[in-house]
């Protein structure tokens, strides 16, 4: 799988590096076009890692809000998405352990339904299957998913978010499926025919 | 069977493709009409749990300067991977293998596990000595995940040969600190890598969460391309902590167990 920047459409309608300068030198506009090009996927790498509407909306807000202040340091010649989604990735994280709940989030993942009431409410029940064995995963493991496959980031793009290697990436992004699959074939063995009906 | 868990596998590929497009999600909040650099420049956040760690930064601190060698000016940094290291000038010298390693020091929030779900929880493979043969499986297995950034602490409390050893695996990068007397240079398999030889502590800091621990024993610390950064307690010499870090294999998971 390898696709790119379908999320950046809107970033791409006008030039990242021109309006970052912008923004650093207090141009409201600009920086309304920079967030608003971005909020959808910050907005949705959130609720998919705390599974709770309003945590994502508080995510969100202060990612913005710490992205603005250290815009400085930000270099130009990078895109913003990926460091934005990094930022996002270690709040919405935090906001989970904040709760208490990060340090029980594997065995109570395992072992309850998810908690994850907008994908109860909004989508096909084939869906929330799916979305029940991803969130049995660890935590890497969903957040590289969420990345690669929700969010569709290019390999290249989840390696700056991540930190890490664009091989390790492929790595990581393997053995999150297998795990994937092992779940499903054990779990949610009605899901894994209609895939393959699917396939 | 590989090729029907590439299958399998592909198959839950598409499942997930398919997923990700049909997926609704809530409305996405438009922040944008709060969107305003001088609000949020003019945001001077010291949040109580900023300023409770910078307390504790400044009492470790303190503590650190007690301790005569840690009085020394810091004149090097060295970067291994997730590790930070900073050499001191000066300071009594200890020789480590009159010095055993530290009880290894299992920082707040470990987890107590096992090979399978240490294996099953990291992002990374889980990797096993492979030398010597007589050290068998670790005693001890467990994970921290608090920081997002899995770290696995694999113990050998009393094995043959090499005594007491202790394995950590981690991702992620720049929140373990340690301040050194004596630091040279090593290679694990040709990658560069770090032997930490005399006491030192240790601090873990990921911006929420700090902790210090007095080290002893003498330390190997390197990374390898995947992004994993590995450190070896131990009271051996340098040649048999290499040779142990080169045995290192990825951990093979009973089948029979797997989910």
């Amino acid at each position: 799988m390898e696709r790119s920047g379908q999320h950046g459409a809107n970033a791409a309608e006008f030039n990242e590096s021109d309006l970052i300068p912008l923004a650093r030198a207090g141009d409201d506009v600009a920086w309304r076009r920079l967030v608003r090009a971005h909020q959808q996927n910050v907005f949705r790498l959130a609720l998919l890692i705390t599974s709770d509407t309003s945590d994502a909306e508080d995510v969100v807000q202060e990612v913005f809000l710490r992205a603005c202040r250290c815009l400085n340091r930000f270099d130009t010649e990078r895109p913003l998405q990926p460091w934005l989604l990094q930022i996002t990735g270690r709040l919405a994280r935090n906001r989970c352990r904040g709760r208490g709940r990060y340090l029980n989030l594997l065995a109570r993942w395992r072992a309850a339904e998810p908690q994850a009431i907008w994908i109860e409410e909004k989508n096909s029940p084939e869906t929330v299957k799916l979305m029940k064995a991803v969130r049995q995963l660890p935590i890497a493991g969903q957040h590289i998913i969420y990345l690669r496959y929700f969010l569709e980031l290019s390999e290249k793009e989840t390696a700056v978010t991540l930190g890490i290697p664009p091989g390790t990436v492929k790595s990581r992004t393997a053995r999150a499926v297998a795990k994937l699959a092992a779940t499903v074939t054990k779990d949610f063995s009605e899901l894994r025919l209609e895939a393959g009906q699917d396939g | 069977m590989a090729e029907h868990s590439r299958i399998e596998m592909k198959r839950i590929e598409q499942r997930l493709m398919q997923t990700a497009t049909e997926l609704r999600y809530p409305e996405t909040p438009d922040i944008t009409s709060s969107a305003s650099t001088d609000r949020y420049r003019g945001y001077v956040s010291m949040r109580p749990r900023w300023a409770a760690i910078a307390a504790v930064f400044v009492l470790g601190f303190a503590m650190l300067m007690a301790i005569p060698p840690v009085r020394s000016a810091v004149i090097e940094w060295i970067r291994a991977g997730a590790i930070l290291i900073y050499e001191l000038t000066t300071g009594e010298s200890t020789d480590p293998r009159d010095h055993p390693p530290a009880e290894p020091v299992l920082l707040e929030a470990a987890k107590l596990t096992t090979l399978d779900e240490a294996n099953d929880v990291l992002p990374f493979d889980l990797m096993l000595p492979a030398w010597p043969k007589s050290l068998g499986r670790p005693g001890e297995v467990y994970i921290q995940d608090r920081t997002g950034h899995a770290t696995a602490i694999l113990i050998w409390r009393h094995a043959d040969h090499v005594g007491k050893l202790a394995l950590y695996q981690m991702e992620g990068e720049g929140f373990w600190f340690k301040s050194v007397e004596r630091v040279a240079d090593a290679r694990v398999k040709e990658q560069q890598a770090h032997w930490v030889d005399g006491p030192h502590l240790l601090r873990r800091d990921d911006g929420d969460w700090l902790s210090w621990m007095l080290v002893e024993g003498p330390v190997l610390i390197w990374t390898t391309n995947a992004g994993v950064t590995y450190r070896l307690e131990t009271g051996l010499q340098l040649e048999e902590a290499v040779r142990i870090a080169e045995s290192l294999h990825r951990y093979q998971p009973d089948l029979r167990s797997v989910r």
